[in-house]
């Protein structure tokens, strides 16, 4: 069979897609993780509309980065497991290709998905319309740099006795400038300015993220492997 | 030097006849700056007698960063040229250096009580260093993580170089944003703008402070390595 790079490419693409379906277990955890952080807030908080008005943005924020976070080290722990990892590293198509393609199709497949919810729980908060706009599309770019990152620790973290402790650790301080662009356009949506001078650099921290996480993701995949 | 240094056996037997003098000149310089800040330096116009936390707040502050930037430094020389002795420095260095950065963390929140007001506020110098603390526990976490120790090494390396994008934005960061944390007033452009008569104490607390960390980081390479020793003799028993 002749060796063509769009073959492989949609090869791995149904490959990585067959997976997710497979554990579609994960994606209701999450789904169900995500509602029960929302029921609590209103209680723990109390109902009165004052004062969630005030944090409703950052508990669906909140909602939706908590519940991704288990998901995110274990981008790579499969693959690593069950031998696909050396497989690609010996396949002709260069390693960091395959890291992209890999964090596109999570993106893609199992945060997206994801962008369904913003607008259920925002109408259960009281957030206006113009903002939840806004929330999602933040979300859509923000997200591929947050599965970036978690490439990066999941890639790390191969091979540890448990990873449990240590990647929210790796993962919190390196997603800090998404948070801060992030909250930087909703607060200026909030108070009338433009508020794409913050979207332009939030979507810089992502395209940095596209260029770097792939070279370092590559990197202590090799490590990982040759131990 | 550095590749004659690089031996261990070498490097033990040149740190031996100094290293006891490297730890008496750090007690010494500390209780020098001690007795110096505590007695003998004046008040401040404003803050009266809590400036005095300054003499070991902002050692503390500098050395936690100083010491993240010598981790990555020595993990950048153990990635490119695979020296197994720039990773012992590193591990050796990392818990003082967390033990460094929550201490800055703690004076610095028990000297906002009175002057701000506040324990703790989220601003940029303040995030950025407890984001330091967050890294230092994950360089550690990460080289202890593996079944196998020395499997932690290139991991917590990789993680010492991405973490180092922290340090500019800790020394820049009372410039780039408004913050309550007071700007830069000992390196800046146009010289120190502290007195004169505090800036004395300080600089010897910093010395006092850097030869204490060198000494203490001697002695953690020396477990390091014996214990590396132990383990490699375990592995020839079988």
């Amino acid at each position: 069979m002749k060796i063509n790079f769009k073959n492989i490419l949609i090869a791995l693409i149904e490959k990585e897609f067959k997976s997710y379906l497979r554990s579609i277990n994960n994606f209701m955890n999450m789904i169900v993780f995500m509602i029960a952080i929302i029921i609590l807030f209103p209680l723990t908080v109390g109902p009165s509309e004052e004062k969630l008005t005030l944090v409703s943005n950052a508990i669906v924020w909140i909602a939706l980065i908590v519940s991704i976070i288990p998901t995110l080290d274990k981008i790579y722990i499969s693959d690593f497991k069950n031998g696909w990892l050396e497989q690609y590293y010996y396949s002709p198509l260069l390693l960091e290709i395959i890291i992209l393609i890999k964090c596109f199709v999570f993106w893609f497949f199992l945060i997206i998905p994801l962008t369904i919810f913003i607008p259920i729980f925002s109408i259960l908060l009281n957030i206006p319309f113009l903002i939840i706009f806004w929330n999602i599309i933040i979300f859509a770019i923000g997200s591929l740099g947050f599965c970036l990152i978690g490439s990066i620790c999941s890639s790390l973290t191969l091979g540890t006795k448990s990873n449990n402790l240590i990647s929210p650790l790796l993962i919190l301080p390196l997603a800090i400038p998404i948070f801060i662009f992030g909250n930087g356009v909703v607060e200026a949506v909030k108070s009338n300015y433009d508020p794409l001078p913050n979207l332009y650099l939030l979507i810089t921290v992502c395209l940095i993220l596209l260029i770097i996480s792939p070279l370092i993701s590559s990197y202590s995949i090799k490590i990982a492997l040759t131990k | 030097m550095i590749n004659y240094l690089a031996n261990p056996n070498r490097f033990l037997n040149f740190i031996k006849p100094i290293e006891f003098s490297i730890g008496v000149f750090g007690f010494l310089f500390i209780f020098i700056g001690l007795y110096l800040s505590l007695f003998n330096s004046p008040e401040d116009y404003q803050q009266g007698d809590t400036v005095r936390i300054m003499y070991i707040h902002v050692p503390f502050a500098w050395f936690a960063s100083f010491l993240y930037l010598s981790i990555s430094i020595a993990s950048i020389f153990f990635l490119i040229w695979r020296h197994p002795f720039a990773d012992i420095i590193a591990r050796s260095a990392a818990p003082l250096g967390l033990i460094f950065s929550i201490l800055t963390i703690l004076t610095g929140s028990l000297w906002g009580k009175p002057m701000w007001g506040t324990w703790w506020v989220w601003d940029a110098r303040l995030t950025s260093m407890l984001i330091l603390c967050i890294f230092y526990f994950a360089y550690i976490g990460i080289s202890n993580a593996f079944p196998r120790k020395i499997d932690g090494s290139k991991p917590a390396a990789i993680l010492a170089i991405v973490g180092m994008v922290n340090l500019p934005i800790i020394k820049f960061s009372v410039d780039w944003w408004n913050t309550l944390h007071q700007p830069a007033s000992i390196i800046r452009f146009d010289g120190p703008s502290i007195n004169q008569e505090m800036l004395l104490p300080l600089v010897i607390m910093l010395l006092g402070f850097l030869f204490m960390s060198i000494f203490i980081i001697l002695i953690n390479i020396k477990t390091n390595l014996i214990y590396k020793k132990y383990q490699s003799e375990i592995l020839k028993l079988g």
